[in-house]
């Protein structure tokens, strides 16, 4: 029982593929990361959304994080957006984004960064970010660093 | 033997140095003695938290401890009234590869 990795959710990209077509946008700004505690264990395979099993217990929460996230719209530094991309690039597609700076938050042990489509009813998990260990702001900035590489890649033409 | 008794290892006196003390028997097994009387024993790993201490301005700014894990993750504690404690987490990228199963081109000979 705990986190071990980040991921991508298979189910969720499934359903866009498959006659379910769901009609995830990844450039949406109304994307949520949500945060939890090493408890949990992540499914990359089985998972589906927030707020179902494992992501209905133990969310991490307090002042500036509340239950279900942050919205990706006010999640950069000053309440800004972090305005996620799309783009292809040389036989790959990278997800970017700005980094997520969020001020005056007090937490404790948030381990696991839980992306999902609020927007849809489903609210449809998309990645899954590992920490690699606990961490607790007090009152402070609470940053996610992406790599220059950006939030994901995916090499369409290995 | 230089206390009159023979230690396992030769010519390293079976006593510690005056001011040390045992937790193991003296009488304990040559390599718990060798590692009480080295010099150099690492006793952790060479990956440690590097720890970074100022002041957020370098006359009247607060005292700030910046720790940075292992992971790369950053850990700021401020002196002030409300403790203030930042978080800076690195995330790696996540890379997918799309494998796409082999090509066999069969032509007709005939």
């Amino acid at each position: 029982m705990a986190v071990t990795a980040s991921g991508i959710y298979c189910a969720t990209i499934v359903d866009v593929l498959d006659a379910t077509q769901l009609a995830i946008d990844l450039s949406l700004t109304s994307h949520k990361i949500a945060l939890f505690p090493n408890s949990i264990t992540p499914n990359f395979t089985t998972d589906t959304a927030w707020n179902v099993s494992p992501y209905n217990t133990g969310e991490v929460t307090g002042t500036n994080w509340a239950s279900g996230g942050v919205a990706l719209s006010a999640a950069a530094a000053g309440g800004t957006s972090t305005s996620p991309t799309l783009t292809a690039s040389s036989g790959t597609v990278v997800y970017d984004m700005a980094n997520v700076a969020v001020s005056a938050t007090t937490f404790s042990n948030a381990r696991f960064a839980l992306l999902y489509a609020d927007a849809l009813a489903g609210n449809n998990a998309i990645l899954g970010l590992n920490f690699g260990a606990d961490y607790s702001p007090n009152a402070g900035l609470f940053e996610i660093l992406f790599d220059a590489a950006g939030v994901f890649v995916i090499d369409l033409t290995p | 033997m230089p206390n009159g008794r023979p230690g396992p290892t030769p010519n390293v006196p079976d006593s510690l140095p005056s001011g040390y003390t045992s937790v193991a028997p003296v009488s304990g097994t040559p390599i718990d003695r060798e590692k009480l009387l080295s010099i150099g024993h690492l006793r952790r790993g060479r990956t440690r938290a590097k720890v970074r201490e100022g002041r957020e301005h370098h006359e009247t700014g607060k005292p700030f401890k910046a720790t940075t894990d292992e992971l790369g993750n950053t850990t700021t504690e401020h002196a002030t009234k409300d403790d203030r404690v930042d978080i800076r987490v690195r995330v790696k990228p996540i890379h997918l590869n799309f494998c796409a199963a082999p090509v066999t081109i069969q032509t007709d000979s005939q």
